[in-house]
């Protein structure tokens, strides 16, 4: 890997560069919120901080990742050059100028609106125009997947993809259809407003067309993730994919229904009708099929090196796996998180528990859980497995990395688990400040607390992840670094099915799926004129 | 597209053929759940037949029970006026001219240049949309006051707007704006919370402006005193909705006292 | 390297216990949307969905949601309706009256930005969005009083918007509306 081992590195350091310095402003954000700090003297910069570390942990950060991963896979699963590597610059530099653009116009408190950004408050179009880009150069990497596949195709004409690239082209033309709900939530809807054109704006169109975005983006923060579990998991632990075709089945079923189920975060809103609330939250019981076959598919690999490793019986092969290798740690840990995450996103998408627990903090101890635990988690270990191709160095201590994932796993269960137990004693969220001393608060100052060092926790964890890879080379350079190989099926020659080889069926049906779920309903609040209410600029005058 | 070929369209291909036909039951069963079957056991969304029901499911926006025809309760409005954005631009110079003109016969009170020098309020820099809704309530009637209803009665809308575009253009009254240092008080940067009292600053400068909000620093002290007692003890009503009076109904007097003090301190120099 | 017949019995081994998987799975899938339908269907139980769009400008000057029309009333017929404003910072009443043990609608639309509400711990939860009217129908089992906080995001006064819902016995809660007035617990 060359040509593109810079680019790949570049987008890796920017991201976990921000993703430390976002682990701060968590940190601080949980400690002065908590009975531990008094109030905070200004609210607008607790409110700023919110939305610096949510702009940057959701669209800065697994963008970064996912473009870099897709980048590396271009080359070591298509075994090939990276086609465009000029374009894949671009692409970078307009991800760096939008989060810069972004970041300062955060920094100086014109953009204090939380990374949902739900109008009619609106901020300086300095912050939109900073998403736009980052989303933009996003795009160019998608071009850039399809166009390396492409090539790859016409030189292996009638071959099965490799299961790496399959994953990543999904997660590839996932991220595009979804991305446009924001875009013109943004171009159309905001953008105009926040530069002065009108003085009205449609709010709930606003929602509806963000939630088209906001579910689905979850998924193409996932896919890396999956990508690991199946391509990365098996070979570093000594053992063999379970099935490659069902991994091509978890990724298209991602596909079709990651994208039209957007609406159940809108259970509670008045503009949106029963029905469709009804038909996106049983969709998004099949969105979490794919989950429940790759959890059966990974496990099953993952007992294939126990038993290879002669692991016994119904469960002595779990004690024979090689638990001092961290990816063995990394996918244990990451499936427990996923195990409670995924219970707690069964609450929120049954369409009447989530009346329980709607906008309290269950919500955010639940996406912290399941986003900042199960799948950051295994971004992780994809820089770390990466990181000897991109620099050359030699093998990272297994030691200091075993030590991070601990106390990330750690970390985040101390964070998250009283965090939804507060969420149930109905604390509300994107608060500043509490007053415990009320009766009805006060049960819930001690679970602050235990969060708040929770995010201390993951702040080291964080941190050490920085240092363990910005000292890599330090540490040594490989004589020879050894081939990058992805895993192998247990049955390498099952055919693929050509369903299974191609997108064009199921970007079809999620094209489709999108125009029935969200078609009426936007096309409808879109004619609503009680819909268009005042403009609400953020700040001083 | 990548990968496409034509055998993942093809109908013959058992795989494709599944596919689709099961996605599509699937939704259709979806919809006949969501838009037919739920909303059949609610009487409201039956109400007006299948159809109706139908479009209701889909949000198709309808009047529901418990509605406007059940209250009869008298419709009295506390202010008339309508808060615009348009309200909060700058004037015509021909505005703010005839403005200026309109303005001399209020310098008795409050000041020339609309600095006052009594417990009038300041004008020099409000907002224009508070000079003309409160001057307006003034002419409805909807905010008492012995001086100003008559003084207002006499103006013609247009003359309400002059004014207000003659001293939104002025600077503001000896004023630096609000900062957010220890020594405010604590009502001013965080509010009290469980009583419902939002920090000042979130509505009055200093970190957010509300429409219709009024810059208030530099105010005579008596003055802001007087308004808060008047919003408290309900007798001024011309915040639309309460706004004001459900932040003061919990202050007491001395918390009055001190937010008044604080805001009014740039008159001070004077 | 197993011979060919060995190696064809162990892969259908794993596709039969794949299949059994998707089975179990479907069938997951199929309790968790079966109990969604079986509790719409009993209970009539749904999210706040009832689509209803109103002016946000002009709420003070006409139609239901004016000043002296928000608060809780007792219909001739029985049906106790609460409705409130929401607007940057505070819920109109400030403290809301409900019975114990009788259901009552909530109405309640903003003046300016998008908030939202929950009642204590109960599932009284909804969005409150300008130019919509956000309907929902719930029943208080016991008397007591609960904070009822915003808790979308509104602005920077928004830690500061919390109201308050006090659930009266059933008997005082008549006798209070018998007067015909729109009731709240807001300190005069």
């Amino acid at each position: 890997m060359s040509r593109a081992s810079k680019l790949v590195l570049a987008h890796f350091w920017v991201a976990f560069v921000g993703f430390a310095g976002a682990l701060v402003l968590g940190a601080w954000q949980m400690y002065i919120r908590s009975p531990l700090a008094a109030w905070i003297n200004n609210p607008e910069h607790y409110y700023r901080s919110v939305t610096a570390h949510g702009t940057v942990m959701a669209y800065v950060l697994p963008t970064l990742v996912a473009m870099g991963f897709g980048y590396a896979i271009c080359e070591l699963a298509l075994k090939r050059p990276l086609v465009g590597v000029k374009w894949g610059w671009a692409g970078f530099w307009l991800v760096i100028a939008g989060t810069v653009v972004a970041a300062v116009t955060m920094a100086v408190g014109k953009a204090s609106v939380l990374y949902t950004f739900y109008p009619p408050m609106l901020a300086s179009p300095f912050y939109y125009l900073g998403v736009v880009l980052v989303v933009v150069g996003s795009w160019i990497w998608v071009a850039l997947m399809v166009i390396n596949l492409r090539a790859w195709r016409k030189d292996n004409p009638g071959a099965t993809i490799p299961l790496a690239m399959f994953g990543n082209l999904a997660g590839a033309y996932l991220w595009a259809w979804t991305s446009v709900g924001a875009a013109v939530e943004v171009l159309v809807l905001i953008l105009p407003a926040s530069l002065g054109l009108t003085d009205t704006i449609n709010a709930g169109l606003a929602r509806v067309l963000f939630s088209w975005t906001l579910h689905a983006i979850v998924y193409f923060w996932l896919m890396p993730t999956y990508i690991a579990f199946y391509t990365l998991v098996p070979r570093a632990i000594g053992g063999r994919l379970y099935s490659d075709t069902m991994g091509r089945v978890a990724f298209v079923l991602f596909l079709v229904f990651s994208m039209p189920i957007g609406i159940h975060h809108l259970f509670a809103d008045p503009q949106v009708g029963a029905g469709f609330k009804f038909v996106h939250a049983a969709m998004t019981a099949m969105v979490s099929v794919p989950t429940l076959l790759t959890v059966f598919t990974i496990v099953a690999s993952v007992e294939i090196a126990g038993r290879l490793r002669g692991g016994k019986g119904a469960f002595g092969w779990v004690r024979a796996l090689p638990w001092d290798n961290p990816m063995m740690l990394a996918v244990a840990f990451s499936f427990v998180m996923l195990g409670f995450g995924g219970a707690g996103g069964l609450v929120n998408m049954s369409y009447q528990l989530n009346e329980t627990i709607h906008n309290t903090q269950w919500v955010t101890g639940h996406f912290h859980l399941i986003f900042g635990g199960a799948i950051v988690i295994m971004y992780f270990m994809i820089a770390y497995e990466l990181w000897p191709q991109l620099t050359g160095c030699a093998p990272l201590s297994a030691k200091l990395i075993r030590t991070q994932l601990w106390l990330w796993f750690v970390g985040m269960l101390v964070l998250s688990m009283p965090w939804h137990l507060v969420g149930l004693l109905g604390m509300p969220r994107r608060m500043a400040y509490y007053d415990y001393s009320h009766p009805d608060l006060q049960p819930q100052a001690w679970t602050v607390v235990v969060s708040t060092f929770g995010g201390l926790i993951l702040l080291a964890s964080g941190l050490l992840l920085v240092y363990i890879l910005a000292t890599a080379k330090k540490r040594g350079s490989a004589a020879e670094v050894p081939r990058f190989t992805f895993s192998r099926a247990a049955h390498p020659g099952a055919p693929t099915p050509a369903a299974l080889n191609g997108f064009g069926l199921w970007i079809a049906m999620m094209i489709g799926l999108t125009l029935v779920n969200y078609g009426f309903p936007i096309v409808q609040l879109a004619s609503l004129k009680d819909a268009y209410v005042q403009v609400v600029p953020i700040g001083s005058r | 597209m990548a990968g496409d070929r034509d055998s993942t369209f093809a109908w013959r291909n058992a795989g494709v053929r599944r596919s689709v036909v099961w996605l599509v039951v699937l939704t259709v069963a979806c919809l006949l759940v969501g838009f037919l079957w739920l909303p059949s056991v609610h009487a409201d969304f039956r109400a007006d037949g299948l159809w109706a029901s139908i479009c209701r499911a889909a949000g198709v926006p309808t009047s529901w029970s418990g509605g406007d025809a059940t209250t009869t309760a008298e419709k009295k409005p506390t202010t008339d006026v309508v808060l615009e954005r348009a309200m909060a631009r700058g004037g015509t110079s021909d505005a703010i001219g005839r403005g200026a003109t309109l303005a001399l016969n209020c310098t008795m009170c409050h000041g020339a240049r609309g600095v006052s020098q009594s417990n009038a309020p300041n004008l020099a820099g409000q907002y224009s949309e508070v000079v003309v809704k409160q001057l307006n309530d003034y002419r409805s009637g909807h905010r008492k006051s012995s001086i100003m209803e008559g003084l207002a009665k006499a103006m013609s809308a247009r003359d309400v707007e002059d004014l207000g575009a003659y001293y939104a253009s002025l600077p503001k009254a000896r004023t630096a704006p609000t900062t957010y240092g220890e020594a405010l008080p604590a009502l001013v940067r965080v509010g009290d919370p469980l009583r419902n009292i939002a920090p000042c600053i979130s509505c009055h400068g200093g970190v957010d402006q509300k429409l219709g909000a009024p810059w208030i620093e530099g105010m005579p002290k008596d003055y802001l005193v007087a308004q808060l007692a008047a919003f408290k003890s309900g007798e001024r009503r011309n915040d639309s909705e309460a706004q004001m009076r459900n932040m003061v109904r919990a202050m007491t007097a001395k918390e009055i006292d001190e937010v008044a003090a604080f805001y009014a301190r740039k008159a001070a120099g004077e | 390297m197993s011979n060919g017949a060995a190696a064809h019995a162990s892969e259908l081994v794993a596709v039969a216990a794949e299949r059994r998987w998707a089975w179990i799975v479907g069938a997951i899938i199929a309790v968790i949307v079966v109990m969604m339908v079986v509790t719409g269907l009993h209970w009539a139980s749904m999210p706040p969905s009832r689509v209803e769009t109103i002016d946000a400008k002009t709420l003070h000057l006409r139609g239901e949601f004016v000043e002296s029309n928000l608060g809780t009333t007792l219909a001739p017929d029985g049906k106790v309706t609460a409705r409130l404003v929401a607007q940057q910072y505070s819920f109109v009443p400030q403290c809301i009256v409900v019975p114990e043990g009788m259901p009552v609608t909530f109405r309640a639309t903003a003046t300016d930005v998008i908030h939202g509400f929950v009642v204590g711990t109960t599932n009284a939860n909804t969005m409150v969005i300008p130019g919509f009217v956000a309907t929902f129908t719930t029943t208080f089992p016991k008397s007591g009083e609960h904070l009822m906080p915003c808790h979308e995001y509104c602005g920077t006064g928004h830690e500061a918007m919390w109201a308050r819902v006090q659930v009266l016995p059933r008997d005082e809660f008549l006798a209070r509306a018998r007067s015909g007035e729109r009731l709240s617990c807001v300190a005069r």
